[in-house]
Order: C-alpha cells, then sequence, then structure tokens
C-alpha cells in the first residue's frame, strides 16, 4: 500500500520553515506526509481565518460580528485551496506534470503552514498592539504570504519535476483554470435556480388548477 | 369616609398629572431626523431642528413675494431679502427687523446721479459691518454698494475685456464682503473661480478655481482626440468637449475670512464644499475628516449619502454661522445639512412636502442667531426653523469641545446622550473627558460605541501601560522562569534527554 495513504505523517509540517527544500524533496521522494495530516493542516488554516475574522482586535478590525459570514471565510480559504489543487491536477496532465492529486493536496496543504502562523500572529497582535506598532505586523505577514507562495511554485516544481519558467507557467494557467472553474460553477448554480423556478411554477400551475 | 377622601386625593392628582403633561404642545415635525454611522448608514436621531413658522407676504407686511433669490441677515440681525416682486417684476428689496416686521420696501434705487435705478433680477445680497447694502444686480450685469436709504454709492464695474472672452457676458450672482472690504463674486457660468474686488471697485484677480474632474471615459477620449489631431484632422476640437472646472454656485465667509463655497454636484458627489483661505486653498481636506470614517470616499460626501441618480445633490446655497457650523441647502431633496466645523454631520432637516417646516423649491437660506431661514419660490415665503433642545445641547457642547474645553463640554454629552445613545461625537467627547481623567478602560469604551479607532488605539496605549505597571511583579517572575528555563534546557537538556532514553531501555529490558 502507498505510504501517502497512511494515517501518520512521518514530518514536522513546522521544518518547511527552515528547510524548506530537504521538506519538499522529502514529501516527494520518502513519501513523508500524510493525506490525515494534510486534512488537519488545512482544517487549520479554515479555523485559524475564521478565528481571524472574528476575533481579531477593534483597532484593526473594521467589520462587525453580525456582518460575519462564515460561508464567505470558507469559499475564500477551504474552497479555494480545493479548487487550486482539482485545477491544478486537471492541468498536470496536459502539462507533462509527474504529481498525482494526493502529492498534490499533500504539499500544498503543508505550504500552508506559514500561512497558518500568520493568521494566528495577526489574531493575537491585533489585540495587543496600538495602531502605530501594527505597522511590523503587517511587514511580517506579508513576508509570510510570499514564503507561501515561495513553497507552493518550490513544491508544485518539486512534484511535477518542472523547471522554474515552466512552474511559474503553469501556476499562471492554474489561475486561469480556477476563474474558469469558478465561472462555471456560478452558470450551474443560476442554471440550476431556473430549474428549480420552472418546476416550482410548474407544480403552482397544477395546484392551482 | 376615610375611603372616599383617598379617591378624591388621588382624583385630583391624577386631574393635575394629566393637565401639567398635556402643557407643553410638541411642535409637529413633519419630516425624520437622521445622522450617519461609522459604516454609512442611517441611524434615526431626535430633531436637531423644528420647524416654527412660515412667513407669508401677508405676514411680513408686503403685498406679495415673487422668487425670493437670496436672504441675508445682517450684523444687526436685520433680515435683508431679494425677490422679483415689485410693481415691475423685475427687483425689489426688503428690510425686516428680527421678528419680521417690514422696515422698507425697496422697488427702485437711487442711481449715484440721483436719477432711478431699477433692478434688474437681482440675485445675491451682503450687507458689511458699516451697513453698505451690497447687491448683484444679474441681468443689469452690476455689482451695487448702496446705503441703507437705497442710495447707491458705488457700483463695481465689469472687469476689463482682457480677463473674460468675448462670447462671455459678465452675470454677478452672489457677492459676500471679506474682513478687509474687499468684495467676492461669484458670476454666472464663470469658471475660474470667484473673482476678487477691492475697496475701491477694481478688479484683482480670480482666486479658488475648482479642480476639473475627468472620468476614465474622459481620459479615452482625450487619447483619441490626440490621435485625431496627429493625422492633421482639422477642426477635431469642435467636435469633442471641452473640460472644464465646475462652477461656484454659492459662498459665504466666517469671522476669520474663510470663504465657504459649494457647487451644485460632483461627478462622484463628494467635495462639493470647499473652505477657502487667501490663497485659494481648500482648507476643509478630506484628510481631516476621513479618520473617523470607514472609507475616505465617505469622509467628503456632503449632503445624502444615499444618492438616486435622478435626484443627486443640487447645492444652491451655503452658509456659515457665528459658532463656526455650516449648513448647506440641497433643492433635489429639499433638506439642509449642517456641520460643525471640522465637517462632521450634525443634523439634516427639512425635506420635500408642502407642510410646515417642508420645502417645494428652496432658494436660499440664512442664519438669524440660532434660527434658519429658508426662502421658497413655490411657497413664496420663509420658512423658519429653530434648534430644538436637543440641538441646543449639542450645539453647545460641540463649540466647548472644539475649543478644546473638553471637561466643560462634558455634561452637555451627557445631556445629548440622553437624547439619542447614538450620537457618535457625543461619544467621543466624553470619551476625551475619561481620557484626559486618565480613566482609560472607559475612555477606550466611549472610542468603541463612536468606532473611533483612531482615538481608541491612543487610550489603548496608556490603558496598556497602566496595566503592566500595575502587574510588574508578576510580569517580572514570568520572565525570570522563561530564563530560567531556557537555561536548564541549554545546560542539562541532553542529560535529561539521555536518562528519559535508558529509563526506557531499561523497562524493556
Amino acid at each position: 500500500m502507498d505510504k501517502s495513504f497512511s494515517f501518520k505523517g512521518t514530518i514536522n509540517p513546522l521544518k518547511l520553515l527552515n528547510h524548506p527544500i530537504d521538506t519538499v524533496e522529502s514529501l516527494k521522494e520518502k513519501k513523508n506526509g500524510s493525506i490525515f495530516s494534510a486534512t488537519i493542516l488545512l482544517a487549520l488554516f479554515t479555523v485559524s481565518e475564521i478565528i481571524l475574522d472574528v476575533a481579531k482586535g477593534f483597532i484593526q478590525n473594521t467589520s462587525r460580528v453580525q456582518d460575519f459570514n462564515v460561508i464567505m471565510v470558507l469559499a475564500r480559504s477551504l474552497f479555494m485551496v480545493l479548487l487550486f489543487v482539482v485545477t491544478n491536477w486537471g492541468l498536470c496532465t496536459l502539462l507533462d506534470g509527474e504529481g498525482r492529486m494526493i502529492d498534490i493536496y499533500i504539499s500544498v496543504c503543508y505550504c500552508l503552514t506559514p500561512l497558518i502562523i500568520s493568521r494566528i500572529f495577526e489574531t493575537i497582535m491585533s489585540n495587543v498592539l496600538t495602531a502605530d506598532e501594527y505597522v511590523f505586523v503587517d511587514m511580517i505577514v506579508v513576508v509570510l504570504n510570499i514564503w507561501f507562495v515561495c513553497l507552493v511554485l518550490f513544491s508544485l516544481k518539486t512534484i511535477h519535476n518542472y523547471t522554474l519558467p515552466k512552474t511559474i507557467f503553469n501556476a499562471l494557467v492554474t489561475i486561469v483554470g480556477m476563474a474558469i472553474v469558478f465561472f462555471i460553477i456560478f452558470l450551474f448554480v443560476v442554471l440550476m435556480q431556473q430549474l428549480y423556478i420552472f418546476f416550482a411554477t410548474i407544480v403552482t400551475e397544477l395546484m392551482m388548477r | 369616609m376615610k375611603r372616599k377622601l383617598k379617591s378624591l386625593i388621588l382624583l385630583v392628582v391624577l386631574v393635575v398629572m394629566v393637565v401639567t403633561m398635556a402643557a407643553p404642545a410638541l411642535a409637529y415635525v413633519p419630516y425624520n431626523t437622521y445622522n450617519y454611522n461609522f459604516y454609512g448608514e442611517t441611524v434615526g436621531s431626535p430633531s436637531g431642528y423644528v420647524p416654527e413658522k412660515v412667513y407669508l407676504a401677508q405676514d411680513l407686511g408686503i403685498a406679495s413675494i415673487h422668487n425670493p433669490n437670496d436672504i441675508y441677515v445682517s450684523d444687526k440681525d436685520e433680515v435683508y431679502m431679494l425677490d422679483l416682486g415689485g410693481e415691475n417684476g423685475r427687483g425689489r428689496l426688503c428690510i425686516f427687523d428680527k421678528n419680521f416686521k417690514l422696515i422698507k420696501e425697496f422697488v427702485s434705487l437711487t442711481d449715484i446721479d440721483g436719477s432711478k435705478y431699477t433692478l434688474n433680477n437681482p440675485s445675491g445680497i451682503t450687507v458689511d459691518k458699516d451697513g453698505y447694502i451690497y447687491i448683484c444686480d444679474t441681468d443689469n450685469a452690476a455689482v451695487l454698494k448702496l446705503t441703507k436709504d437705497g442710495k447707491i454709492v458705488m457700483k463695481y464695474e465689469q472687469p476689463g475685456e482682457d480677463v473674460f472672452d468675448d462670447s462671455y457676458t459678465y452675470q454677478p450672482y452672489k457677492i459676500v464682503i471679506g474682513i478687509n472690504g474687499a468684495a467676492y463674486v461669484i458670476s454666472k457660468g464663470c469658471l475660474d473661480g470667484i473673482l476678487e474686488f477691492d475697496v475701491d471697485g477694481e478688479f484683482v484677480r480670480f482666486f479658488g478655481a475648482p479642480r476639473v474632474q475627468l472620468s476614465v471615459a474622459d481620459y479615452i477620449e482625450i487619447y483619441w482626440r490626440r490621435i485625431y489631431r496627429s493625422f492633421g484632422g482639422a477642426g477635431v476640437d469642435s467636435v469633442f468637449s471641452t473640460y472644464v472646472p465646475t462652477e461656484f454656485e454659492n459662498l459665504d465667509i466666517d469671522d476669520g475670512g474663510f470663504i465657504f463655497t459649494n457647487v451644485i454636484a460632483t461627478e462622484d458627489s463628494t467635495d462639493e464644499v470647499s473652505k477657502l483661505n487667501f490663497t485659494g486653498a481648500n482648507t476643509l481636506s478630506p484628510t481631516t475628516k476621513s479618520t473617523k470614517k470607514v472609507s475616505s470616499s465617505l469622509s467628503s460626501n456632503y449632503g445624502d449619502l444615499e444618492i438616486i441618480p435622478e435626484f443627486d445633490n443640487n447645492f444652491v446655497d451655503i452658509v456659515v454661522d457665528d459658532d463656526g457650523f455650516f449648513s448647506v441647502l440641497d433643492t433635489a431633496l429639499s433638506k439642509i445639512f449642517e456641520y460643525d466645523a471640522e465637517g462632521n454631520l450634525i443634523f439634516e432637516y427639512g425635506g420635500a412636502g408642502q407642510q410646515v417646516g417642508t420645502l417645494s423649491s428652496a432658494s436660499a437660506m440664512a442664519k438669524l442667531g440660532t434660527k434658519t431661514l429658508v426662502t421658497d419660490r413655490t411657497l413664496c415665503g420663509i420658512v423658519v426653523y429653530d434648534l430644538s433642545d436637543y440641538g441646543r445641547t449639542l450645539h453647545e457642547a460641540v463649540v466647548y469641545y472644539n475649543k478644546g474645553l473638553y471637561s466643560q463640554a462634558e455634561p452637555m454629552w451627557r445631556d445629548v446622550l440622553r437624547y439619542n445613545s447614538n450620537s457618535d461625537i457625543a461619544h467621543v467627547g466624553i470619551g476625551k473627558v475619561y481620557y484626559m481623567n486618565a480613566m482609560y478602560s472607559e475612555a477606550m469604551n466611549e472610542f468603541k460605541l463612536a468606532n473611533d479607532r483612531e482615538n481608541y488605539s491612543r487610550a489603548y496605549e496608556l490603558y496598556r501601560k497602566q496595566y503592566i505597571k500595575d502587574r510588574f511583579t508578576l510580569f517580572m517572575i514570568i520572565i525570570v522562569i522563561l530564563i530560567a528555563l531556557i537555561i536548564v534546557w541549554r545546560f542539562f537538556g541532553e542529560k535529561i534527554k539521555q536518562a528519559v532514553k535508558s529509563k526506557k531501555e531499561g523497562g524493556n529490558a
């Protein structure tokens, strides 16, 4: 049986922060990550996004609790990650990538680690620091976000065995692909709505007769 | 017997209660008053201004009012009104005292050489501190300076030929007198700004022209025009529109010599009001306001925030009062918006309708003490509003607050909050008092209610300082323990690991 399906991953995701290249390669070669650990990381990321939205300090937070919508948060965190994984997998078959869907999923989820840290860091610091001091937090968050993008690019490069230009091309095409998928989902929802209204009208018509 | 006495007393008490409670008859206010919160949503509030009376022609002691063009209140509380009534229907000046008793009515004036002078659609009037009256006689293209007896002493003639294009007709429209005696005149359709005349009536300069606003479509059109021109298209410029700034609609001057001026509407419905200093720069910049609002687009947005496209702002008049509050009159919504010196919306009042206190086609307004006078073309009269108790309290509080006398303003802010607990500026005012008295957590609470993040952050900084100071020992103990733990781990970590390992192996064996 493939090691990726095993319960426990044998690599610490925090290692990505100081040994990114080793970790990404060992994820591919030694299959150190597991679906289970990856899913936990993804869940942590989603939760940290929600926490950031709800518990961000008053000084930095201009949105109100009554305006909070958990579906929107899920749509921009969980849904986006899954959409990226699926789209990238679909495209890598066209662009001669070597990676399987499991590999992409595991490594993208492991790459979320700096994002999780940045969200938690932001939540704590926004409750402790004043408006003037917060500039440094913004800087650190930007650095962590860039770090995340670099990690994703690097792990895609390793998984698919690409050159760097091809990786960047692959990532850009993936983003376009995500937009297309999003558009199709939107169309589908609208069509379903139409269909629903159509049948609902028929039912009302029959009942009124 | 005792029972009867008891019921009698009860009856008397009841009657007294009913009579005293019914005594102050509440004036009916035919409009809703609201303010905007941090998020740009409307929040209901008590009325700041209530309608007092509508003065029609018969109340004022004149035969009729026809198209009132402008109204002005002098330092001596005399009301000057310009309308198109009178025998020829081309212009008349009426002077009333502060109780709206007619003092004088001028159907025609006396010219400098003693002949009769007839006004022709006069649109702007002002009075200087010496009592001279200045009138913008629009269709005669003249600005007149006259005594209180209606005798013209000076005419500000049209500026020389080199000032305007040949195609432009000079139409002086509105006027104010500066603190040094200079006259500031708006000419209808003049896009160069406000005309300044010196004391002798000589034209000095233009100043304060509003900036030109270009949309993305305009930039594209300019680009196309450039291409056409490069291909030698003659007469291209006549096909395309030209880009000119919006013209000023009205102006007023405050005690410090700052000129408040407004345009009817702007492309993005912001920055309609400017406060010009001597050089013509706008000192009412959005940056001074935006700190309190969620976005900069909200910050310099005067008038109603929820604009229906067909009913965009139509600001026709601006008035600044002695306390620094300025109001703009919007004829599209028939509403008056009052702002404090920093540009925060204080009250809006009025509305479209035909009841006492609502307006149909308002043309001008003036301030008589705390009262607001608004002339209405359809109503053919003057509508008078006065501050309510709530409004008076809030005004006093804002005046103290803007002078920096926070603690004097506190009881008034408390009163304001009793009337309206949603008042953001009252919460900020009380918060500042707490802040000055070093009650930081209370201050933070008030600033939070008012959504004032900047002041909240300031109060929080000191609150945090105090918090740590009060628990200094605790924090020091924690830090010392942490350092000790790190040292222990550094020196004995390996040994501990080995000990644990050997114990495990020992257990296995």
